[in-house]
């Protein structure tokens, strides 16, 4: 069966993880090596081998979140994305079809300047502003916390929290934010501005698994499914 | 109980002496109830010795004419009535009139006479249908067929439909109709005149209508007149059960649920109406294994004048309700779908004219809620369309004009609320007035009949006039063989939505095609040869070609709305052989189709095959009176197997949760093969077995009923494994399924 890739280029980071994952209840997959190139020229290439290693899926944790899977695989490029330039990852694994797919990672950015009237957690108005990153399809706007309230074990895509976000392609945003999106929020906030690329924007924002009629979200991997995508993050804090 | 009411039996025995030929005389006559002046129409009238069979006209008059001299055994039967049998003596050239009064059955008769009687009928109806219509592939079903095949639960009107030659069966569970390439929505579906949008009860697994409140279904695979529109594949047009002078009360139990039909008329039939109702139980009994309920309903009250002017009201309604999957609201896939159609016709007929009008409306709804938090996904599908329309007809020396106009207007509402998690996640309104004008022209002539027609309507989303020309032939050699051929047109602007990797989508989601697609439209020719032998017999090959042009297919991917419509191109193409045989004792059909259905995504050029794509197909039905009161059934086919894009699984992924900044893993989404398998051949067996008894008024009719009978796989009997991937037997085959119930009739 094909593989799912998880990538997401960030061209802040020394390493790109590649998240290497099969169908659920699948087997373990074996050796998968991992490579990336940027026009046919070979970056980084890296493989990990036939049984999972203590610490391999350490650093695709720490860039994807949690994540649930027996038969996950991490592999680790290491190489820095340059902002508009075009990559082409591929991953092998034994008895599976070649998985690949081809992303443009954003130029960086920067957040210049930003506001906010009113007090977190209750209704506020938000104004920002952020250079410009050519090659991003949206910027997605959200303000961060750091944990749910304890004992909230809604989980948020069952509508018990509201999400926020903005997706926008401008460069600057003035929104008022109902309180009730905060209900079960701690701070300290902050405010993210995030840069995505049309890849990863369209797999984050499309897709629903948690119905009785699932579906899948936009997909570029050929031979596979999943994506790779790319963005730059700008934070800032709300709170001291 | 019977007579003969003046000089019932005359003998002219007008013996020319010294004559060695023998003269042909006449037996004549008129057949009445006993007692009264009211003839009965359509008693069969046999003179067994000369294999002579007339039929009783209007007026209740029979005539058979070139009877030898001798004495013959004459027998008079008609449905209701006890048969007559006597015997008559014709003289050389003599004229024998003989009046007879049939005597009524004073309580439910026995089944024999009604099954002669309604055979015949049968014969007769598929007769004038094929002379009346100039079109190949036509095939009808009666409610005696309807009600004798083999059941799954109870009798289904659209799986009956399924067993002509030329059905294409994806599966046990499917009772949807594909029609030479066509998807389900691509039949035009019609009840006394109305359409109908929600042609299936429980996802598509039972048809909508109660088969003993349909009296006949006439199906029109290959062609259709100017007359009808909106669908490129078929007409399926059901005409209601009428009431007659001998009210009857007929009903039925079974696995699923009941159903009761009351019809009558009164003494003279011109003031005829009919009731029936159904509903399911078996929610009630084993609701948390099966929470789904459905009820529908039929009406017709008719008016027939002395000169045989017709009015006719006709209401049809259902409605379909069912939880899946959780204790709560918010953790179930709730859903209701329905139907409340209603129709107003006059007809009058002339010897050289006629002329129909008729009013119609059919509103359809599916309010569904298919994600955990019921109150954030629910999709909502209206369509609502009233129609007039006025056809008329003439005749004039070799030529038969029909023509007429129609205008439909309408609203069609697919609404998903905005929200992921529904069966639809994006929001379309549209209303349309549709006038059309439609004509054609029937001119005959040694031994041709020549139908050039056209119609012209307005579309229903900015795209001008559609105009869908059709010219039909007939080549009559002999007494019983034709030769027809059919070119036609025809665009659709309405479709429903249905995930094309399902095996069955759920409820019709209908929209209108979006300002930026195309009407779909399918370019057809068939040919059919055609032959009866006698009354009881009829053979047909048919072949046919379809190019079908912007045909929806939908693949929902990221988000579930119309932008996941591709609109695609294909082709169609096929050869169906069919004989049907209609016997007093044996009836039944046998049928092979050679189909091919292929297309190719307008988005990314793959070419595909249609799922409902079976290459070969062998089937048949057998309907077998093996005595008075026991009635065998049977019904089989062997095809192909379809061809589809197989479930393989499901992966976890991930949504951006915005408030922490990172993804959240806690999806599920499916993943189906973006290559296709074909699946092993399918085939089936399915038997019924009815027997008939009286208590009292009533005749009581147990059936049971066993599909599938040797346990074939079908294809829900596969799993995938491998890569490619490959279609594997799951180690739990097929199975059985038992039915039964029981009938009563009053």
């Amino acid at each position: 069966m094909e593989l799912q890739l998880v990538v997401i280029l960030d061209p802040d980071r020394a390493s790109q993880p590649v998240l290497v994952n099969g169908m659920l209840g699948s087997s373990q997959i074996g050796r998968v090596s991992a490579a990336a190139r940027e026009a046919n020229v070979l970056l980084a290439r890296d493989s990990v081998g036939i049984s999972r290693t203590e610490g391999e899926l350490l650093p695709c944790h720490e860039r994807y979140g949690g994540f649930i899977g027996l038969g996950l695989r991490c592999v680790e490029l290491d190489f820095v994305s340059i902002g508009g330039a075009e990559y082409d990852i591929e991953v092998i694994a034994e008895g599976r079809p070649a998985a690949r797919a081809r992303t443009v990672v954003p130029e960086q950015f920067a957040i210049v300047s930003h506001s906010i009237a009113g007090v977190l957690p209750g209704t506020v108005t938000l104004n920002a502003a952020w250079t410009s990153s050519p090659s991003a399809h949206r910027y997605v706007v959200t303000i961060r916390g750091t944990q749910y309230k304890p004992g909230y074990s809604c989980r948020p895509d069952a509508q018990c929290f509201k999400r926020w976000l903005v997706a926008t392609p401008d460069t600057a945003i003035s929104v008022t934010i109902d309180a009730s999106y905060f209900e079960a929020a701690v701070g300290p906030f902050s405010l993210d501005v995030y840069a995505m690329n049309r890849d990863l924007y369209a797999y984050l924002m499309t897709g629903d698994g948690n119905s009785f009629f699932p579906v899948a979200p936009i997909q570029n991997v050929v031979g596979g499914f999943g994506v790779v995508g790319a963005w730059v993050v700008r934070s800032v804090p709300l709170q001291p | 109980m019977m007579a003969m009411s003046n000089a019932a039996l005359a003998l002219l025995a007008a013996l020319a002496g010294g004559q060695q030929e023998p003269v042909s005389g006449t037996v004549s006559g008129t057949v009445r109830r006993e007692g009264t002046r009211q003839v009965v129409v359509g008693a069969e009238v046999r003179v067994e010795a000369l294999r002579r069979v007339v039929r009783t006209d209007s007026a209740g008059r029979f005539d058979i004419a070139g009877v030898p001299p001798g004495s013959f055994s004459l027998r008079v039967a008609a449905l209701r009535y006890q048969t007559y049998e006597t015997t008559v003596y014709v003289g050389r050239g003599s004229a024998v009139r003989l009046d007879v009064e049939l005597a009524a059955l004073p309580q439910a008769l026995p089944d024999v006479d009604v099954t002669v009687a309604q055979v015949a009928g049968e014969a007769r109806h598929a007769r004038d249908l094929f002379e009346a219509t100039v079109l190949p592939a036509v095939t009808t079903i009666s409610r005696r067929e309807m009600q004798s095949l083999p059941t799954i639960v109870e009798p289904d009107v659209m799986r009956s439909l399924q067993s002509v030659p030329g059905g294409v069966v994806r599966s046990d569970m499917d009772a949807q109709i594909y029609v030479r390439g066509g998807a389900p929505d691509q039949n035009l579906v019609l009840i006394d005149g109305a359409r109908v949008f929600g042609t299936h009860h429980m996802f598509g697994m039972n048809g909508a209508f109660n088969p003993d409140a349909v009296e006949r279904v006439d199906f029109y695979r290959g062609g259709k007149s100017p007359r009808y529109s909106g669908a490129l594949s078929s007409v399926i047009e059901m005409e209601q059960r009428d009431g007659k002078r001998d009210a009857a009360a007929e009903g039925g139990v079974s696995m699923l649920g009941a159903r009761m039909t009351f019809a009558g008329a009164q003494d003279d039939e011109r003031f005829r109406w009919m009731l029936a109702g159904r509903s399911t139980h078996i929610d009630a009994a084993v609701g948390e294994v099966m929470p789904y309920a459905f009820r529908d309903a039929h009406g017709r009250l008719g008016y027939v004048t002395a000169r045989g002017d017709s009015l006719t009201f006709s209401g049809y309604g259902s409605t379909d309700r069912f939880r899946f999957g959780g204790d709560d609201d918010r953790s179930s896939l709730l859903g209701r779908t329905s139907n409340a159609v209603a129709s107003v016709r006059f007809a009058r007929r002339g010897k050289s004219a006629s002329i129909a009008s008729g009013l119609w409306f059919s509103h359809y709804g599916a309010h569904l809620n298919a994600a955990r938090d019921a109150g954030a996904s629910r999709t909502e599908n209206g369509v609502a369309v009233a129609g007039w329309r006025l056809d008329i007809q003439s005749l004039r020396g070799a030529f038969l004009l029909r023509g007429g106009t129609d205008v439909e207007v309408g609203s069609v509402v697919l609404d998903g609320g905005q929200t992921h998690g529904g069966f639809y996640s994006g929001s379309t309104t549209d209303r349309f007035v549709k006038p059309a004008v439609h004509g054609e022209l029937e001119w005959s002539a040694w031994n041709w009949r020549l139908v050039p027609g056209v119609r012209a309507s307005m579309s229903t989303r900015d795209r001008g006039v559609l105009v869908e020309p059709r010219i039909a032939a007939r080549r009559t050699m002999g007494a019983n063989t034709t030769l027809t051929a059919h070119l036609g047109r025809s665009y659709q602007e309405i479709s429903a939505l249905r995930d094309a990797r399902r095996w069955l989508g759920g409820p019709n989601l209908w929209f209108v095609h979006p300002a930026d697609a195309p009407a779909s439209r399918s370019d057809d020719a068939s040919v059919e040869l055609s032959r009866w032998f006698g009354d009881r017999w009829s053979a047909n090959a048919s072949l046919y070609a379809r190019r079908l042009y912007d045909n929806p297919h939908w693949r929902p991917e990221g988000v579930r709305d119309l932008s996941s419509v591709s609109f695609d191109d294909g082709n169609a193409a096929g050869l169906e052989l069919s004989a049907r045989y209609f016997g007093d004792l044996l009836s039944g059909w046998l049928g092979y189709t050679l189909s091919r259905a292929t297309f190719k995504r307008a988005t990314t050029g793959e070419g595909y095959d249609a799922p409902w794509d079976q290459r070969h197909s062998l089937n048949g039905a057998l309907l077998w009176r093996v005595a008075a009161k026991l009635h065998l059934s049977t019904e089989w086919r062997y095809s192909s197997g379809q061809s589809s894009w197989p479930f393989l699984g499901d992966v976890v992924t991930s949504r951006f949760e915005p408030f922490l900044g990172r993804l959240s893993w806690d999806q599920l989404t499916p993943v189906w093969s973006p290559t296709q398998v074909r699946h092993e051949p399918y085939g089936r067996v399915d038997v019924g077995a009815r027997w008939t008894f009286i208590v009292g008024s009533a005749l009581i009719e147990p059936y049971l009923s066993v599909q599938n009978l040797f346990g074939r796989y079908n294809v829900y009997g596969y799993g995938v494994s491998g890569y490619p991937p490959r279609l594997m037997p799951l180690p739990t085959p097929g199975f059985p399924i038992p039915s039964a119930g029981v009938n009563v009739r009053f």
